[in-house]
Parts: structure tokens; C-alpha cells; sequence
């Protein structure tokens, strides 16, 4: 149920509010723009979901449905190299709910390897948030300690699962879930890989006020079975997931992609195999459990 | 690749221990051997190492030169290795020689059809064993891994299994739970192991029937069991675990929905089964490989006073006593601690091989059934002569056994 003024307070947003439809999908989605705030890291206005990537907007990309839905496709010649993830070896949706529910389980590879293809396909530049976008977005959210739970499925109230997108109440700046649900990856100032936002599993107390939460391979897909592991998925980290950023130009419009070698091409140590999978590569992949 | 974080991903206090600890007690080496290296086997590698500074690898095999290559390579700045050129084998018969060499223990991780064959020779040749799941691929598999289990009791050779959730925290303290009465008496279950498709090697030109078969063992029913021996065998496995022991008899159904083309061999691609215990206990097991369709891999246990479910890393009991648990070690890692610890003597003795080839037959009865379109019993099932595969092994031509058709 969402309250008068939180309507009032959408419909008041709604009118800057970008809708982003995907060429070759069925879907759109909502970026609400946001104030620069550069005494404190975050120097150019930006974009942001108003929702975390749902499994909807996750499944186009890793099935390539955006492909199999258009003859003609719209992504330029490059995207011929972008890599789309395994296929993992358990439900990565945990069968928390699919369809409407934040995407989980991914790495921050995969979600940067995401953003990517999402601006390929729309000529926008998306990516991760930094960390300091993330802390001005949690400091605008008016979101406290004693309101947390109205907003944000954590521990208390989530029953240990994701819950579908949009159904707690938007905190000020519009934004859905931005303290609960999923957690979400960050790129910290150094390019380190950090979640923010506590996830189903968070207690509150743990959750305000908002901590980056380092990335920790070691635990998150210690159970994958494999060897190599995936460089994809988390087995054992359910509770992850994304939420992007939309990069504006100086007249605050959304930006371009940049024409060559976006900011998010995966580094040497982390792809270039995954661009031109190797067969007996993917047969080590993912067996079964 | 770097598998240093292999060995300090663990909470647990081994990952404390600096690799070459093991030094200063060096009569206190396991020497062990592998025989079969792919992704599994060499994964166990890992494993193992990480569970015990007492641990070294001296050995490895894969019908496959390249393989055995590939994870020769992969030890090369491993401390605690000492294979060599000499100590790594391949072709069909590189368990044997794996098996002759100086070995305290043999992890088994070829494609499961060979299981039984690998596990007999290690106990005959008085190696403790980890062994993959499933055991086998038929009931006379069965039957010879239960032989070999009882052969190991009486060598006290200790025998773990790749059930690892055997192992792991969550499933101990929630069966912990169920046996202390929590959600009352076990009236039925359910369990899944539903997913998306998994990877698939392309045929070459250069590609005997034999190799295109082993190199893509899961579609082929004698060799991998069918998908839901090969994988939905663990859900089934912690059903029986919580019921304390094997149905009674199987009614199943299944097909070949999706993964209709020869390049995914024989198996089918879905399956569900109704499995009936003793006390007229039922559970209902499903299992798919469908791309884009509904995920779940996770058990439910229905009792008289409350609900168990369990999903992996967390165990949450619903109903009039509620109770709910997460976290513990890597169950993977945790599996060899535990065999090292029966086998040094510091921990229980174990031997799962009689447990798990119970696990693998309920899950080879329900493929039975499926296939068949009958209701099977246990006695039927684990009492067949029906072997799958080739009675010799060798890369060359092997006709691919039709899909099962129900009612046929």
C-alpha cells in the first residue's frame, strides 16, 4: 500500500522521471534523475533506477532475447563480442519469485558486463553507481533507523527471501528498496567492488546507517563446486544484486555511451575467454552441484 | 588462474593454517590420488587441500590426457604436490595405475557410470575413498558399490561421498531438529532440483562416438544416470536422510520436452516422482533442465506440528515451534574434513558407501519408473540386471540407446 503523500510525492517526481525502454525487449523502466552534490564526491547530476534490476530485464541479457526477438538487431557490430553470462548450475533465483523480483546472485563482472550491454543496446551510458553516488542517494532517501522497515525488506520482515520490486514504500527521492531487498554493487572510489543497501538476510540495526559491505568471493561462491569457478555467479551469495546509474552529459541530458572502449570493458585478467568461450572451458563449467 | 584463494576462502581455523605447517609433522601425510579431473575432480583438489595440511597430492588420471595435463598443470606451485610426469596417467585403465601407486586415499570424480568399477579396485587395493555422487548408473552399480561399502568396513577403510550436504550446517542442525521432534512425525516431502540447461561440448570432426559420449556424459543415460541421478540425487538424498532410509516403491513420469535434437543424447528433461516410504509416508521429487521456466532447488518436510524447508546455506522450520538457521563452513571443504578426520582417527569413523548407493538407487528407480511408465518396487528396482554402457570400453563407434518412451 503506498500513502497519499508518497503518491503525491511520485507524481510530483514523475514529471523528470526518464522511462527507458530496452530496443528488442519488452521492457522498460524508470531512472529518476538526481542533484550533483560535489562537496561530497559526486560532481555531475545523474540518473538512477528507481528499482533494482529486475530478473525480467537480467533474463533479456543473459538468454539474449533482445537477439531471438529482432531479426534486425540494433546492437552495433561490437556487441557480436559482448559476453553473456554461464549458464549456473543452480536456480540463481533461489526461487525467491522471478519474474518482477530483483535479479540476485550475480558478480560484479557480470553486472558491469550488464550495464554495458544495457547501454549498448540503448546508446545511454548506464553504469554501477559509485560510492559516492550511492551515500548521497542513501543521505536524500530520508530513510532513519526508525523508518527503515517501512522502506526496506530486511530480516525482520522479509522472511529470508527477495520480495517483488516496488512493494515497500519509496523513500524521498522516489527510489524503491534502496535499503533492503537485494544489496547492491558499488565501485568504491580505488575501483574497489563493494556492496551497499542491506539485503533480505540484514537486521536493521545492521542496515542504518548504510555501510559498504566489501565484495568477499571467498565466502560469497566458496561452494561452487568447480573448478574454475564461475566468474559469473555467486553459488552462495543469493543476496546480491544491482542497481544502475545513468551518466548525464554537462546540459544534464542523459550521456552517450563512450564511442570507444566503454568505461566498463571487462579488464585482461577478468574476459577476453569469456568473449570466445573455449569449448573445454564451459565443459569444466558449471556441472552440477 | 590463481587458486590461491582456494585455500583462504575457508572461516573455518584450517584456512589458519600456513600450507607448509604439515612439514613439521611429516609422518602425518595422506598421500592422495585422483582419478577423474575435470571441473569436479580437480574442484575436489581443492578441496581436499584446504581441508588438512596433512594432504598431498601425488597422483592424478583421466581417461583424457589433456585433462590430466591441464590439472598437473594447475598443481605445478602447489607446495603439497609431488606429481610428476611418472604419476599422472590417462586412458581407460589410468584408475588402475592411480590405484598401484603409494596412496593413502583416492578421490573418485569420472562421469559416474565408472564409479562402481573405480570404487571396488580402491577398496580392493585398501584406499580410502571420496567418491562423487552418484555412485552409479544401475542396479548391478548399486549392488557393487554396496559390496565394496561392506569391504571397506571391514578394512576400516573410511568411505565420504559428494553428498555433501551430509555435511553441511544448515542440513545438520535442521535433521537435528526434525529427529528432536520439531515439526512432529514426517507425514511427506517434496524436493526440487529445477534449472535452466548446462553446458554442452560441440562434436568435432575428429570425435569418436565414444569420446563425443564422454566428453558430453551428462545427456547420456549410462553414463551420467539421467539428470536426476546426476544431480536431483541430492535433494532426494536429504529426503531420505530426514525419513531415515529408502522408499518402498516409485511411480514416475518424465520427457524430452525441450532437448529434443541427438546433440543432447538420451536423457530426458524433466521428471516427477512419486516416491512411498514406510508408514505411508509419501515425497513428491521433481526435477527439470529447462531453460527459462520457474528455478527451485530446495526440500520441503511436512510433519504433524510445523514445516521444514531447506535451500542450500539455510534451514527455516514454519509451524508451532518455528526455528531457523544459516552459515556454517564451505560443505565442499567440509566433506574432507571430515574424511581425514576417520581416517587419521581424530574424528568418527565413516563410511557412506552403503547410504549414498541407497540415494543413487532411489533416484535410479525413479528414472526406472519414469522411463518405463510403470510403478516400480524397491525389490524390482535394486534386484535388476540391467546394465547401461558398453561391456568394453574403447574410443570407437557406440550407437546411442534410443530415448526411453513411457508405456513402450
Amino acid at each position: 500500500m503506498v500513502c497519499l503523500p508518497a503518491m503525491i510525492l511520485i507524481l510530483l517526481l514523475a514529471t523528470d522521471v526518464l522511462s527507458q525502454s530496452v530496443p528488442g525487449t519488452i521492457h522498460t523502466f524508470d531512472m529518476i534523475p538526481v542533484k550533483p552534490d560535489p562537496a561530497h564526491g559526486v560532481p555531475k547530476a545523474f540518473f538512477v533506477g528507481k528499482n533494482e534490476v529486475s530478473w525480467d530485464l537480467l533474463d533479456a541479457y543473459r538468454f539474449e532475447l533482445d537477439r531471438k526477438a529482432e531479426s534486425e538487431s540494433s546492437l552495433p557490430e561490437s556487441s557480436d563480442i559482448i559476453a553473456r553470462p554461464s549458464k549456473p548450475y543452480i536456480a540463481m533465483d533461489r526461487s525467491f519469485g522471478h519474474n518482477g523480483y530483483p535479479a540476485i546472485s550475480v558478480q560484479y563482472r557480470h553486472a558491469r558486463c550488464f550495464a554495458r550491454w544495457l547501454s549498448l543496446k540503448t546508446k545511454r551510458h548506464y553504469r554501477l553507481p559509485t560510492e559516492a553516488e550511492w551515500k548521497l542517494l542513501a543521505r536524500r532517501s530520508q530513510i532513519t533507523k526508525n523508518n527503515i522497515l517501512e522502506h526496506a525488506w530486511l530480516d525482520e520482515n522479509s522472511d529470508w527471501v527477495t520480495h517483488p520490486l516496488g512493494e515497500k514504500k519509496p523513500d524521498a527521492l522516489g527510489l524503491f528498496d534502496l535499503f533492503g531487498n537485494a544489496s547492491e554493487w558499488v565501485t568504491g572510489l580505488k575501483g574497489e567492488h563493494l556492496t551497499y543497501g542491506g539485503c533480505y538476510e540484514t537486521l536493521a540495526k545492521d542496515a542504518f546507517p548504510a555501510k559498504a559491505v566489501p565484495e568477499d568471493m571467498g565466502n560469497w561462491n566458496a561452494s561452487d563446486p568447480q573448478d574454475p569457478q564461475s566468474i559469473w555467479w555467486l553459488a552462495d551469495g543469493g543476496f546480491v544484486g544491482l542497481r544502475l546509474v545513468l551518466e548525464t552529459d554537462t546540459d544534464g541530458k542523459p550521456a552517450k555511451p563512450p564511442a570507444k572502449g566503454i568505461e566498463h570493458e571487462p579488464k585482461p585478467d577478468e574476459s577476453p575467454e569469456d568473449a570466445k568461450p573455449d569449448p573445454a572451458r564451459l565443459e569444466e563449467r558449471g556441472i552440477s552441484g | 588462474m590463481t587458486h590461491s584463494r582456494r585455500h583462504f576462502l575457508s572461516t573455518g581455523a584450517v584456512a589458519a593454517l600456513a600450507p607448509y605447517a604439515f612439514a613439521s609433522h611429516s609422518e602425518e601425510v595422506i598421500r592422495v590420488g585422483v582419478i577423474g579431473c575435470g571441473g569436479r575432480g580437480t574442484g575436489a583438489i581443492w578441496n581436499c587441500l584446504s581441508s588438512s595440511p596433512m594432504v598431498r597430492i601425488v597422483a592424478l588420471g583421466d581417461v583424457f590426457s589433456e585433462r590430466v595435463q591441464s590439472a598437473a598443470q594447475k598443481l605445478v606451485n602447489e607446495p603439497r604436490s609431488s606429481v610428476t610426469p611418472e604419476t599422472t596417467f590417462s586412458g581407460f585403465d589410468a584408475f588402475q595405475k592411480v590405484l598401484a601407486a603409494d596412496l593413502d586415499m583416492v578421490i573418485l570424480a569420472t562421469p559416474p557410470h565408472f564409479r562402481p568399477e573405480h570404487f571396488a579396485a580402491a577398496v580392493a587395493a585398501g584406499k580410502h575413498v571420496f567418491m562423487e555422487k552418484p555412485v552409479a548408473v544401475d542396479a548391478p552399480g548399486v549392488r557393487a558399490v554396496i559390496a565394496a561399502a561392506a569391504e571397506a568396513k571391514n578394512k576400516k577403510l573410511s568411505v565420504v561421498s559428494g553428498t555433501q550436504r551430509r555435511h553441511q550446517q544448515p542440513y545438520l542442525e535442521a535433521i537435528r531438529q526434525v529427529q528432536d521432534g520439531r515439526i512432529g512425525e514426517i507425514r511427506s516431502a517434496s524436493c526440487w532440483w529445477n534449472q535452466g540447461f548446462l553446458w554442452r561440448v560441440d562434436r568435432t570432426n575428429t570425435m569418436t562416438d565414444t569420446e563425443w559420449q564422454m566428453r558430453n556424459w551428462l545427456y547420456f543415460t549410462w553414463l551420467s544416470g539421467d539428470h536426476i541421478v546426476e544431480q536431483h540425487i541430492h535433494n532426494i538424498d536429504v529426503c531420505n536422510w530426514a525419513i531415515g532410509g529408502p522408499p518402498k516403491s516409485a511411480t514416475g513420469m518424465g520427457g524430452r520436452e525441450v532437448r529434443t535434437g541427438p546433440e543432447w543424447g538420451n536423457i530426458f528433461d524433466h521428471f516427477a516422482i512419486d516416491f512411498e516410504y514406510e508408514n505411508d509416508v509419501r515425497v513428491t521429487s521433481w526435477c527439470r533442465q529447462i531453460d527459462g521456466c520457474s528455478g527451485k532447488v530446495a526440500e520441503e518436510i511436512v510433519g504433524t506440528q510445523g514445516v521444514l524447508r531447506t535451500d542450500g546455506g539455510r534451514s527455516i522450520i514454519t509451524g508451532e515451534s518455528p526455528w531457523r538457521f544459516k552459515g556454517g563452513r564451505n560443505p565442499y571443504e567440509q566433506e574432507h574434513v571430515d574424511l581425514i578426520a576417520s581416517i587419521s582417527g581424530s574424528g568418527p569413523y565413516l563410511n557412506e558407501g552403503q547410504r549414498v548407493a541407497e540415494s543413487t538407487m532411489t533416484a535410479i528407480m525413479g528414472r526406472e519408473s519414469a522411463y518405463s511408465g510403470q510403478k516400480l518396487t524397491w525389490s524390482e528396482a535394486i534386484n535388476s540386471d540391467a546394465r547401461l554402457g558398453p561391456e568394453h570400453y574403447a574410443f570407437g563407434p557406440l550407437p546411442v540407446r534410443p530415448v526411453s518412451v513411457p508405456g513402450s
